[in-house]
């Protein structure tokens, strides 16, 4: 019967594609295919895929086309390599958003419940997981990949090859430097996108206190 | 001639009876069809409907690599499409596969006002009847929600559907469900399945064992190491089928064999030992047509219990037969007029006990009474008609008595006995009573471990109890699944957040006619949390269609539950004579009275309320059986004679239950059967020992005979798998045994001193 009702949740879970239209992205800059054997890449990848635990500070604006004000979100984004990424919003009403292996878990009030088990949402998640970790392999695996790097750093774009992806996500764009990640955009259609901007981490050698994975990370089985 | 004739014509007619018996038809393996269905039971009726359908035909399968890494979900898709090609199978989905469920989700979209809206209204603060709150309040609090929905993690999901749903019905439902079952999805490489025949039956597992094996061949064309385990109602049917086959086989051999090794170890001619086997086989043949020609349905544990029989049945046999002639030439019918009156006082005070039985309500209990009754009444006609059939109807027995034990031996002897009796009576202190109806089933240990592991996995075990409120239509079924929800004590996770009652739909389209300004004012209410009202046109053309012309309730209802598939489609069912919604809370957690038209589907425990019931009600007809015995033993010998003589069983029936109390096993209905069974076998050895004492001889042969045989027929017993099986064995052979030793002690030599 447990099983039953997983399933009945999964009725919502198609709902999600029901608004979607084959949307383009914006007109964006059209950066070259991104070579991760270009030793440029390879090297940055290295730098930034061997930085420890860390956290920082970000904002985040959605947009949305029937709304004229973006909505302005704010918090501390937390990312190691064991136990994930972890979202802490403090601004305008305090919840976690953790994403891990096992999948994207929202915590709100002291209590845990997991995000809709659909692959699509998955997919975004784990995408913003692995530019964070800059794990260009296995983004590649999923996307496809366009990047440029300069004096002031490094830009990637990031489309979907699945199309049932590209009803989810048109473009995602990443920018940052030789520190890390410093805004990520996801574009779903004109007039609506989540601008992500992280503040300069703050690096944890030793990785994260105890109490501190325990407060915002998944609880260990 | 004419009891040769006589006997023929029965056995070539209950023969050809049983040869052409539909077995598959009269012979259940099924558990369920030992608990009575009757109308004073109309949830368990519901619960047998249930188990019989859907949820008895679903099947758990798991698909995983040999390292436990998953499955590719493209392999897992087409193993479950390789099931839903083969007949066997009526569907197959993987769990995680969300395709199935679009049109659902999109049947529940397109009728949202209809179907969401009513709970929406009738949420707490918001009020059921809109004339509590005024529409600008209902505006005002929705764009509020809204604004304050759309910095949470669910808005960036959900965002391509709010302009069309700006009032969050359908968020708000699945938070709804996801709060009622805060269980992550399952594991992956489930596939969800369900069979076309009843588990139960040859069509529902065979055939669909090879279909699983021909997609299994198929999944390892692309995962060579892929492993697979499945679970289903059918996989234990199965299994049980193929132990009770064997089961009955040979612990029927092995009954007769050591029955008849017994005999032939005291008979001095061997071979003519073996008129004994007809009076066994026509007795069995008796108690088998007997039984099918007045039952529609027998369970198989009748016919296993059944081979207690021949134990029985071969009294009359070793009576008639091993009784000397009082004279040489002695004509047989004289002889068996001369026995006749023991004979008959013994088989019918057993077949009187028995026949108590059939005022059970355990329809296994009034099998068995049919069964036993019929197996000894046909086994005294077969063995006096069968030996007026035989030359020299004298078996003599070996030149072989116990030892003679001098007077102050024998006395001392009894007094330790006795003393020994007074210990294992105490345990009758220590008695534990445990009613657990799976004590019937066969074990199945890696079956069930196989399905456990399965059923951990897809969240079947999370302790939340199943109940059905259910109705003469679905209207009234979900007006009781409310009922239900306003009780509970925790979550309920069913459709109730998908399919409103029907006063709720009205109250929803009451609102929407009676406040025309509503749409003008939730505009003007968004606009002021800075929202484009021009974005919510469509919502709003869907709104003044639902507020001109509603989808009918039912149409609403149809729509959705017509989309539904899998397992999802086991949470309502329609139809007659009753509709059902499945609710699932924590234990614990449920109204308790449960209100009217729920039940609970918790199988295990009704079923063992039923057989804690059933024991009571056994207990009465026991000691009703028995009551009755002792009267017609007081009938026949007096007070003080017939007290010696009742002794015999009552003593035996109290050792071997203190035994088992001060051993710790617990005791169910089948002990307690078990000591019915024995007092009535007892009390055939006393009669027939009082009979032979009154005339001063010593305890005959027959009954020494008769009890070593008895003794080893539920001696084969006591190996059975079945563990209620066992406890008859155990309890009879005790009594038995214990009665056997006081006869040959003998305790009712005084009553031919007396004469």
């Amino acid at each position: 019967m447990n099983a039953a009702r997983r399933i009945l949740l999964l009725l919502f879970t198609p709902l999600l594609a029901l608004g979607f239209t084959d949307v383009a992205p914006a007109p964006t800059e059209e950066f070259s295919p991104l070579d991760r054997a270009d030793p440029a890449w390879q090297q940055l990848a290295t730098r930034l895929g061997g930085l420890p635990d860390g956290r920082a500070g970000f904002s985040e604006t959605r947009t949305f086309r029937f709304r004229s004000k973006p909505v302005a979100l704010a918090g501390v984004a937390r990312v190691s390599r064991q136990h994930g990424l972890s979202l802490e919003y403090t601004r305008p009403d305090p919840r976690i958003v953790i994403v891990d292996r096992t999948g994207v878990l929202f915590r709100e009030k002291g209590t845990d419940r997991p995000a809709p088990a659909d692959p699509r949402a998955r997919l975004m998640n784990d995408a913003m997981l692995h530019v964070l970790r800059f794990d260009l392999a296995t983004l590649a695996e999923d996307f496809d990949l366009r990047g440029q790097q300069g004096a002031g750093g490094w830009r990637m774009t990031l489309r979907p090859r699945a199309p049932a992806f590209q009803r989810v996500i048109a473009q995602i764009d990443a920018e940052g430097d030789d520190a890390g990640v410093r805004r990520l955009l996801l574009r779903r259609a004109d007039q609506q996108a989540i601008d992500i901007r992280i503040e300069a981490p703050e690096l944890l050698p030793d990785g994260f206190p105890a109490a501190e994975v325990g407060r915002f990370f998944r609880a260990a089985p | 001639m004419i009891a040769r004739l006589a006997l023929l014509i029965f056995a070539l007619a209950a023969g050809g009876w049983l040869l052409q018996l539909d077995r598959a038809r009269h012979i259940s393996t099924d558990v369920l069809d030992l608990v009575p269905g009757h109308a004073a039971s109309p949830e368990l009726a519901l619960v047998r409907q249930l188990a019989a359908q859907a949820e008895a035909r679903t099947m758990w399968l798991h698909l995983r690599r040999a390292g436990g890494e998953p499955v590719p979900p493209a392999a897992v898709a087409a193993f479950a499409a390789s099931l839903r090609s083969s007949p066997a199978f009526a569907a197959a989905q993987p769990l995680a596969e969300t395709g199935t469920m679009e049109a659902a989700g999109q049947a529940l979209f397109a009728h949202r006002l209809e179907l969401l809206l009513p709970g929406w209204m009738a949420r707490p603060g918001q009020g059921a009847n809109a004339a509590a709150v005024s529409p600008a309040a209902v505006a005002e609090q929705a764009a509020a929600d809204l604004e304050r929905f759309l910095s949470t993690p669910e808005a960036v999901a959900w965002q391509e559907l709010i302009d069309r749903d700006p009032l969050l019905l359908t968020p708000r439902a699945a938070q709804t469900m996801a709060a009622a079952n805060p269980v992550e999805s399952g594991a992956p490489g489930l596939i969800w399945a369900r069979i076309a025949a009843s588990p139960l039956t040859p069509e529902g597992q065979e055939p669909v064992f090879s279909a699983i094996a021909a997609a299994e061949a198929g999944l390892r064309d692309q995962v060579s190491d892929a492993v697979i385990s499945y679970t289903g109602v059918n996989r234990f049917a199965a299994a049980s089928r193929a132990r009770i086959q064997r089961e009955v086989t040979w612990i029927n051999v092995l009954s007769i064999v050591a029955v008849l090794a017994v005999a032939l170890t005291f008979v001095r001619q061997p071979l003519r030992g073996l008129h004994l086997v007809p009076v066994i086989a026509l007795s069995v043949l008796g108690a088998w047509t007997a039984t099918t020609l007045v039952f529609e349905r027998v369970h198989v544990i009748v016919f296993v219990v059944g081979s207690l029989l021949t134990g029985v049945a071969i009294d009359y046999g070793f009576y008639l037969f091993m009784q000397p002639p009082v004279r040489p030439g002695e004509p047989y019918w004289a002889k068996a007029r001369r026995l006749m009156k023991p004979l008959l006082a013994s088989c019918f005070t057993t077949v009187a006990g028995f026949a108590l039985l059939l005022f059970s309500e355990l329809p296994m209990i009034r099998h068995l009474g049919i069964f036993v009754g019929a197996g000894l009444l046909t086994a005294l006609a077969a063995a006096l008609l069968y030996f007026s059939t035989v030359a020299d109807p004298f078996l003599p027995a070996r030149a072989w008595s116990p030892p003679n034990l001098a007077a102050g031996s024998r006395r001392g002897a009894a007094w330790i006995l006795l003393a020994g009796w007074l210990v294992l009576a105490a345990g009758l202190a220590r008695i534990d009573w445990r009613d657990d109806i799976r004590d019937l089933e066969i074990p199945a240990p890696e079956i069930r471990a196989e399905d456990a592991a399965i059923r951990q996995l897809a969240g079947l075990g999370s302790g939340r109890v199943p109940h059905l409120a259910f109705g003469r239509t679905l209207a009234e079924a979900r007006v009781r699944l409310a009922a239900f929800e306003r009780g509970a004590a925790g979550p309920v996770a069913s459709l109730a957040p998908v399919v409103p009652t029907e006063e709720d739909y009205a109250a929803a389209v009451r609102f929407a006619r009676e406040h025309p300004e509503f749409p003008e004012r939730l505009r003007e209410a968004l606009a002021r949390q800075d929202f484009d009202p021009g974005g919510f046109a469509r919502f709003f053309a869907d709104w003044d269609r639902f507020a001109t012309k509603p989808q009918p309730y039912d149409t609403a209802v149809s729509a959705l539950l017509d989309q539904l598939q899998g397992p999802a489609a086991m949470l309502v069912h329609r139809g007659q004579p009753h509709s059902w919604f499945v609710a699932a809370v924590p234990r614990d957690a449920a109204p308790a009275p449960l209100p009217e038209g729920v039940v609970s589907v918790n199988q295990l425990e009704s079923l063992n309320r039923v057989f804690a019931a059933y024991r009571a009600s056994a207990l009465k007809l026991s000691l009703a059986g028995l009551g009755l015995v002792g009267l017609g033993v007081f009938a026949m010998y007096g007070l003080r004679d017939g007290l010696r003589v009742f002794a015999i069983p009552c003593a035996a029936c109290a050792g071997v239950f203190g035994l088992l109390g001060w051993v710790g096993a617990p005791l169910n209905l089948f002990h307690l059967f078990g000591a019915f069974l024995g007092v009535c076998l007892t009390h055939n050895y006393s009669i027939f020992t009082a009979t032979s004492a009154l005339r001063g001889e010593g305890p005959p042969i027959s009954v020494r005979l008769s009890a070593l045989t008895t003794a080893a027929s539920f001696a084969a017993l006591t190996a059975s798998g079945i563990p209620v099986v066992r406890a008859l064995g155990v309890t009879v052979l005790g009594m038995v045994l214990l009665a056997l030793v006081m006869i040959e002690l003998e305790h009712l030599s005084p009553l031919g001193r007396k004469r």
